[in-house]
């Protein structure tokens, strides 16, 4: 899990510079940079005062990025609840299957 | 490689000690075994001062000059900052304990000289150490 963000995405849609976005939500130019990248994980405050510059829902600008690991998580889980099928829920081709499968056997 | 006015000053604060460690620690050095009186302490104390005031002034005139943006201290400036200053508080318990170590053994070399050696230096270093990690962390953070 890695706090992202996507200031630059809706600073660029407002029209704003790092320099103007700075300067509104009170911090330095350098300030801004780092957050862009990723080096530098704002405060609370800091992230909902840049919110308030860029006039976005403060859930839009950052998140958590936990989905790959989610989408991964949930594989393994349906791989390993697999349960096997009981003989009364056998259709034709689970009984073939099987047949099959004692055929090779012996 | 581009430089923020905060790191500027940083960097002013760099060659202020490399310029102290060029002019005055061979000084010290030299002088280590004898025993400074109070008068000769002051006047070196008073051109230190000198030193530093004229330094400075010329410097942080000089960047004003060029960088005529305001430096704004926000959030993570701070916590450079006490990075930083938390680093050098360690380097600094560490040298007083070596500095301390010297002065309870019994070497030879426990003149007041001595003793005011190892404290500039061990300043100075720390006050290095502090600034490069400083200017590391501005650049990579």
């Amino acid at each position: 899990m890695e706090l992202k963000n996507s200031i630059k995405k809706y600073r660029q849609l407002k029209g704003f510079t790092q320099e103007e976005l700075a300067i509104k939500s009170g911090v330095s130019r350098q300030t801004i940079i780092s957050i862009e990248r990723y080096r530098y994980k704002p405060s609370l405050e800091l992230g909902l005062k840049i919110s308030l510059a860029l006039e976005t829902d403060i859930n839009k600008l950052f998140f958590l990025d936990f989905i790959k690991d989610e989408t991964n998580k949930s594989l393994k889980i349906k791989e390993t609840e697999k349960e096997p099928i009981k003989f009364q829920d056998f259709e034709d081709k689970d009984w073939k299957k099987l047949w099959v499968n004692l055929k090779k056997n012996n | 490689m581009n430089f923020s006015k905060k790191e500027i000053s940083i960097l002013i604060e760099l060659v202020f000690s490399i310029l102290f460690i060029v002019f005055f620690i061979p000084y010290f050095y030299e002088h280590r075994l004898i025993s400074y009186d109070f008068n000769f302490i002051t006047t070196k104390i008073v051109q230190i001062a000198i030193f530093s005031t004229i330094y400075f002034s010329i410097a942080h005139s000089v960047l004003e000059f060029f960088y005529k943006n305001k430096m704004i201290n926000d959030e993570r400036d701070d916590l450079i900052s006490s990075k930083s200053y938390r680093l050098a508080y360690i380097l600094l318990d560490l040298g007083i304990v070596v500095v301390l170590g010297h002065l309870l053994s019994d070497s030879p070399l426990q003149t007041n000289g001595t003793i005011i050696f190892l404290i500039i230096t061990l300043l100075l270093a720390v006050s290095l150490i502090k600034s490069l990690f400083q200017l590391y962390l501005y650049k990579t953070s």
